[in-house]
């Protein structure tokens, strides 16, 4: 790692030829095949977004949000109800106003739920994570409760391509903007409190400040999944507020890898493309998911990326001793 | 002028007095010792001092500035620093990475982010190199040997250019050769920093200290030049002892 | 005033079937330091299964018993063989018995049907009780008297056996356990077994009270979570008082507010993070 810096150039063009490759092929997808599997990516993308974020807390802060899915169905949700209530069908105002929401609503939450930390955090993360599930079934008059808000369009009435061009730069946007963010120093301090929060404190360093930004952060990127996702749908229900939504986030991250943007496009491209082929052969997809979930836990904890480094680290070895 | 001043701190966990009106004052500069039995309320002075306890009564000043309820991380932006009994170090980052974070966190210059990282680097390599840690670099903290992660432990503290260094039990678990190196590396220190320290090797203090304090069971039972203690008899019967009372 | 009295008791009797559920998981991690998030779905499934025993057998109590057993099997089976593995890892049991939610979900999709299922409660429990001009339902009351009777004998295990001496000093090191002379794997599956059973127990009443049907796996656990985090995990008197706390919540807001009654629950949980972050009882970590 200290000879890195020795010749950033170099290391620049390593990183960005592979990156160029998958932004190609990403690119020609829905090009070359089916509209049902372009719409598969698009909804990886979606995830990815939600995923990474997700992974903001857990992979860099060490805290399980199982709350996360606020964020996503309340960008939903504000999709369904500006739209079906005639207020704006603006894909700007709409997007606008989901990261205000997002960050007032983390503003708020973040308070109270940064008074706890460790499994107290997840507790109440997934309590809240309840309430706003349960509000949104049983609030009818604003959310239609469990039939759901729907009958509105995509933005400029995209169809299956353009949209998936058009979520597309969103996944770009936010692989770049989440990598800038957790490369930094911010990133490292992140991690350093998620490794010793006490020592961090001993070194100067007002670490709620710094949960507290990031809980914030991840809730906007979660917005932004969410309102996506009621476009790609055209209908958002209450099961946007769901655990399940999180839970995938979970496994995605655990599977990629934590701690890595593209340890998310992994896990979250794993994840999807296994339970959409799984869930043709058996309705018993649950079980599946838990089994894999499991294994996973007991396995593979460090996910994909953990095997690549430990195979590269291998072979670093090997070729250092000859 | 008095680095530290400590006036009529008492702490109380509950019923239990871990510390009872404790008066004490360190210059600028000086190498103050603490020793006493376990349980004497060595390490909740410092946590006192630090922030992680806040006294039930009693102030705390460090260079006139009244820290009493100050959170931690204003004090380390003080200029106080501190090292643990127990290495609470990062172990599962490389050394480099410890280095980082704690060198990370002052005001270097102000410029882009890529600036500010290089800077962070090198001003950790050079405080690597200069207590002969730059080999282990790369090494991730829980793999180094026991007194390589002691000199981590104190480098993580000496990196924050603190006007204060707390040293708990820094020889802790160590052979006499690495003692030495310790002893070695505190007392090359700037006069610039006070050093302020809490052993139970003898030896190591008597080398180091200018002036010490004796705690126990929560009191200051004396305060004075290594002969002055030396001398003293309550401090040799504490000592001797062995047990309380 | 008998509205009022009949609500409370509501709210008690809710409460002791929550302090059932949730003093399992606070044993757990009392003696263990360990986070069971399928907890809910051995309430679940317990329950499952006391439905059809009472259903094959007509006998409420084997229901009860069935319940018990089975949730101890579960609950045997996962210590013995994936605890062990992961012992100390908090992350690694959040995520693993995360992932066990999904498993015995499927499981419960797979066998019992989807709508709401009840146990038969026998007669004379089925009936109310009138006193003091009030009239409130028996079963109620019996839920009361046994979440009384379970937190005694609890209260009595922990204060005074020298296993209970080891749960409420939260010893968790396994070699000290050892050296203080009780075999280690044993105490802790024997722990783990215990409030696997409870839940188990929880799971059978509840449901002649509240009923069965998918998703109450997680609404029971979030229930219980929020119970742990208001008392602070580890402490049973802390889990009973706020077991209470949340049952009456609940039950008053169900009667002022019926549409948003959970909400009482969570407003007393934000307050709680507000002034008493570690719980009302909290130990600390």
């Amino acid at each position: 790692m200290t000879d890195q810096i020795s010749n950033p150039t170099i290391n620049f063009i390593k990183r960005l030829i592979p990156f160029v490759v998958v932004v190609i092929l990403l690119g020609v997808v829905p090009l070359s095949v089916p509209p049902y599997w372009a719409d598969l990516v698009t909804y990886v993308f979606i995830y990815y977004i939600y995923a990474i974020s997700f992974d903001l807390l857990l992979g860099y802060l060490g805290l399980i949000s199982f709350g996360h899915q606020i964020f996503w169905g309340t960008g939903a949700y504000i999709v369904g109800i500006l739209i079906t209530r005639g207020i704006t069908t603006n894909f700007g105002i709409v997007l606008l106003f989901s990261l205000v929401v997002a960050i007032v609503l983390a503003a708020v939450l973040g308070v109270l739920v940064l008074r706890t930390s460790g499994i107290y955090f997840s507790f109440v993360n997934m309590a809240f994570g309840m309430a706003f599930f349960a509000l949104s079934a049983k609030w009818y008059a604003l959310t239609k409760g469990t039939d759901g808000l729907s009958g509105f369009e995509r933005p400029w009435d995209m169809d299956g391509t353009a949209f998936y061009y058009f979520v597309f730069i969103f996944f770009i946007a936010a692989f770049l903007l989440m990598r800038w963010i957790t490369s930094s120093r911010y990133g490292h301090v992140l991690i350093g409190i998620r490794e010793n929060e006490d020592r961090m404190h001993s070194l100067g360093y007002n670490t709620w400040i710094y949960k507290y930004s990031a809980y914030i952060i991840a809730s906007m990127f979660g917005s932004v999944a969410g309102v996506l996702t009621a476009y790609q749908n055209k209908i958002v229900t209450p099961d946007d507020y769901g655990f399940p939504i999180s839970g995938m986030a979970l496994l995605m991250c655990l599977v990629g890898g934590r701690a890595s943007q593209i340890g998310a496009f992994i896990g979250a491209a794993i994840v999807v493309f296994l339970f959409r082929v799984v869930s043709q052969f058996t309705e018993h997809w649950l079980i599946i998911v838990g089994v894999v979930f499991v294994l996973v836990v007991l396995f593979a904890r460090e996910g994909v990326l953990g095997y690549y480094y430990k195979i590269k680290d291998k072979l670093n070895g090997i070729i250092k001793h000859q | 002028m008095a680095s530290l001043s400590i006036n009529n701190v008492t702490v109380k966990f509950g019923g239990l007095a871990a510390l009872t009106d404790i008066n004490m004052s360190v210059e600028k500069g000086e190498r103050r010792g603490i020793i006493g039995p376990n349980g004497a309320g060595k390490t909740t002075l410092f946590n006192v001092i630090c922030g992680n306890v806040f006294p039930t009564s009693g102030d705390v000043y460090f260079f006139d500035k009244k820290i009493t309820k100050m959170p931690i991380h204003k004090r380390v932006a003080y200029g106080l620093g501190r090292t643990f009994q127990k290495t609470n170090a990062f172990l599962n980052l490389s050394v480099m990475e410890n280095m980082s974070l704690a060198v990370g966190n002052k005001k270097l210059e102000p410029k882009m982010f890529g600036v500010k990282q290089r800077s962070i680097a090198d001003k950790s390599k050079e405080l690597l190199d200069k207590f002969g840690l730059i080999d282990k670099a790369d090494e991730l903290v829980k793999n180094l040997s026991y007194g390589e992660q002691r000199v981590v432990e104190i480098l993580l503290a000496l990196a924050l250019d603190p006007r204060l260094l707390l040293l708990d039990e820094p020889a802790a678990g160590l052979s006499g050769s690495e003692i030495k190196v310790i002893t070695d590396l505190v007392n090359r220190l700037p006069r610039e920093i006070t050093v302020v320290i809490i052993e139970h090797d003898m030896d190591m203090i008597f080398d180091i200290a200018e002036k010490i304090t004796v705690l126990h069971d929560g009191k200051l039972i004396a305060d004075g030049t290594c002969t002055e203690i030396k001398c003293n008899e309550r401090v040799r019967e504490v000592y001797l002892t062995g047990r309380a009372e | 005033m008998s509205a009022i009295s009949v609500q409370l008791l509501n709210g008690i009797a809710y409460g002791m079937l929550l302090f059932l559920l949730a003093s399992g998981l606070t044993l757990m991690f009392g003696l263990m330091k360990v986070i069971n998030m399928a907890h809910g779905s051995y309430y679940l499934l317990a329950g499952y299964f006391g439905y059809t025993i009472a259903k094959l057998t007509g006998d409420f109590y084997l229901a009860i018993i069935a319940g018990i057993v089975f949730a101890a099997v579960l609950g045997y089976l996962m210590e013995r063989f994936l605890f062990r593995l992961i012992y100390n890892m908090e992350l690694e049991q959040v995520l693993l018995t995360f992932g066990f939610i999904y498993i015995f979900q499927d499981i419960g999709l797979w066998l019992w049907p989807r709508s709401i299922l009840v146990i038969t409660k026998p007669a004379w429990l089925a009936g109310s009780l009138t006193a003091f001009d009030i009239t409130f339902p028996v079963y109620r009351v019996a839920l009361i008297v046994t979440g009384l009777v379970i937190a005694t004998a609890l209260w009595f295990f922990q204060e005074k056996t020298r296993v209970g001496a080891m749960v409420r000093a939260g010893v968790d090191d396994r070699e000290m356990v050892t050296a203080l002379g009780i075999n280690v794997n044993i105490l802790f599956t024997l722990i783990f077994t215990l409030g696997a059973a409870l839940a188990g127990l929880a799971g059978v009443l509840g449901a002649a009270y509240i009923g069965l049907y998918p998703g109450l796996d997680l609404e029971v656990l979030i229930m219980a979570l929020v119970v742990v985090v208001i008392g602070g995990l580890g402490s049973l008197t802390g889990t009973l008082a706020a077991a209470l706390l949340i049952g009456l919540a609940d039950a008053f807001g169900k009667a002022l507010i019926p549409e948003f009654a959970m909400f009482s629950v969570y407003a007393v949980m934000a307050l709680v993070l507000i002034f008493r972050p570690t719980g009302l009882f909290g130990r600390k970590e």
